[in-house]
């Protein structure tokens, strides 16, 4: 029996999902001294407060890869379900991937049960996943959501802990975002007062946080109800240029003229096309 | 107090598995396989390698320990008969099986993985496999369990 179950469970040639076979070259070629390009990361500031209604999430719009400014205005804000939107911060692609099969499962999950999703059986999917690769992918989320329970926020870590919280702060920037929380966050906040302390967060992480910038994106989630602003408000914009650098007509001195004779190339002749 | 059933841990202990493909008479086929060199197999590419390679038989472990526990010494056994009796589930020799029972009880038909989503064989790539080398190896060929109702059809996509 043990014999026929193991047979079941070989890893055939057609295998799918995560392949390990450059690994070796790719450790070979390090030590040979090849610098490998970087990962499209999003150094970041992602934040998350429960207010009375419901939750509201905030991030930043800056994608760095390695010291340059990949994207200005990228969305952190992803999509699980109708009632459940998750903040990535970490590796671009990972976050990317991971939220996306997340709220594919969710959606299964919905047809199944006929119920709308709840917020930790996301959390629990994000959870199982980033333990199974045991950090390999760079995600850290924060997670939020309204269901039949009420409101809910989590932290997921790239190792797969987690932590329920009623205000969270990741990435970067989440130093300089957990100091604005600290100061301002009061139980039982109403909506406009917990986006301008999410709006506050955020820029204070913007404006700290190399790897942060741009805009602060805000997405309310409420019991029936999601609002969506990006950008709630634009920090960095880029200055208006100060000086002109056009040369005007005349600048260069002119020491020789030579006559331009038009040349055709290509000589019309009429030609009769025979047709059967 | 029972071994076999034992939950095991989650993040298996690493179990090196030297595989290495062997062509006609059990010699290693270098056109098919490539040079053998005996330390890269021995050493792990990646630390993911291993648990990955032992994850879905890892995870079956977990249920049927669980299973145990739950529903008595009888439970895991019967689940795991009537998984090694839907994985026989087949169609006629070398078209591939649909394994619809297996997925339905192991309940992978409503499930996503990250295996669906990334480096899916797209379908023009497949190539064509010779009928008798899909044979499987260690069954007898009568006691194969032909899923009638495809046998009729001869669906081949």
């Amino acid at each position: 029996m043990a014999a026929v179950v193991d047979q079941m469970f070989k890893v055939t040639e057609d295998s799918k999902g995560f392949s390990f076979d450059n690994c070796r070259r790719n450790a070979f070629m390090s030590k040979q001294g090849v610098t490998f390009p970087s990962a499209r990361k999003t150094g970041t500031t992602i934040v998350g407060v429960i207010f009375n209604e419901g939750v509201v999430l905030g991030a930043d719009t800056r994608a760095t890869g390695g010291s340059i400014v990949c994207d200005l205005n990228c969305e952190k804000i992803h999509y699980i379900a109708d009632n459940i939107y998750c903040c990535g911060a970490g590796t671009a692609a990972d976050t990317e991937f991971t939220t996306k099969m997340v709220s594919s499962k969710m959606e299964l999950l919905k047809l199944r049960t006929g119920r709308e999703g709840r917020v930790v059986s996301s959390l629990r999917m994000l959870k199982q996943y980033l333990f199974r690769y045991q950090g390999h992918v760079s995600a850290a989320l924060v997670l939020g959501g309204v269901d039949v329970t009420g409101p809910a926020l989590y932290t997921v870590y790239p190792h797969g802990s987690t932590d329920k919280l009623p205000y969270v702060t990741m990435g970067s920037g989440s130093l300089a975002a957990m100091s604005v929380f600290e100061d301002g966050y009061k139980v039982g906040l109403n909506e406009e007062a917990a986006k301008k302390l999410v709006r506050d967060a955020i820029r204070a992480g913007i404006v700290n946080d190399l790897g942060s910038g741009s805009n602060v994106d805000i997405t309310v989630i409420k019991k029936g109800s999601v609002e969506q602003f990006r950008p709630y408000e634009v920090i960095c914009q880029k200055s208006e240029r100060q000086g002109d650098y056009t040369f005007p007509r005349g600048t260069t001195v002119v020491t020789n003229t030579t006559e331009i004779v038009p040349f055709s190339v290509l000589e019309v002749t009429d030609e009769e096309v025979m047709e059967l | 107090m029972n071994q076999q059933f034992s939950i095991p841990t989650l993040r298996p202990a690493a179990i090196s598995r030297v595989t290495t493909e062997t062509g006609a008479f059990g010699v290693v086929d270098t056109l098919r396989s490539g040079f053998v060199n005996t330390r890269s197999e021995m050493t792990a590419k990646h630390p993911l390698e291993q648990s990955e390679l032992m994850y879905e038989l890892n995870e079956h472990k977990i249920k049927l320990g669980m299973a145990y526990k739950i529903g008595g010494a009888a439970l895991p056994l019967t689940i795991q008969a009537e998984r090694a009796s839907a994985a026989r589930i087949g169609r006629l020799p070398g078209i591939k099986s649909s394994y619809l029972h297996l997925e339905v009880f192991a309940g992978t038909d409503e499930d996503l993985t990250i295996e669906d989503v990334s480096r899916v064989p797209r379908l023009g790539m497949r190539c064509q496999s010779i009928p008798d080398a899909t044979l499987p190896h260690n069954y007898e060929f009568n006691s194969i369990i032909i899923d009638m109702s495809y046998s009729r059809t001869l669906n081949l996509l």
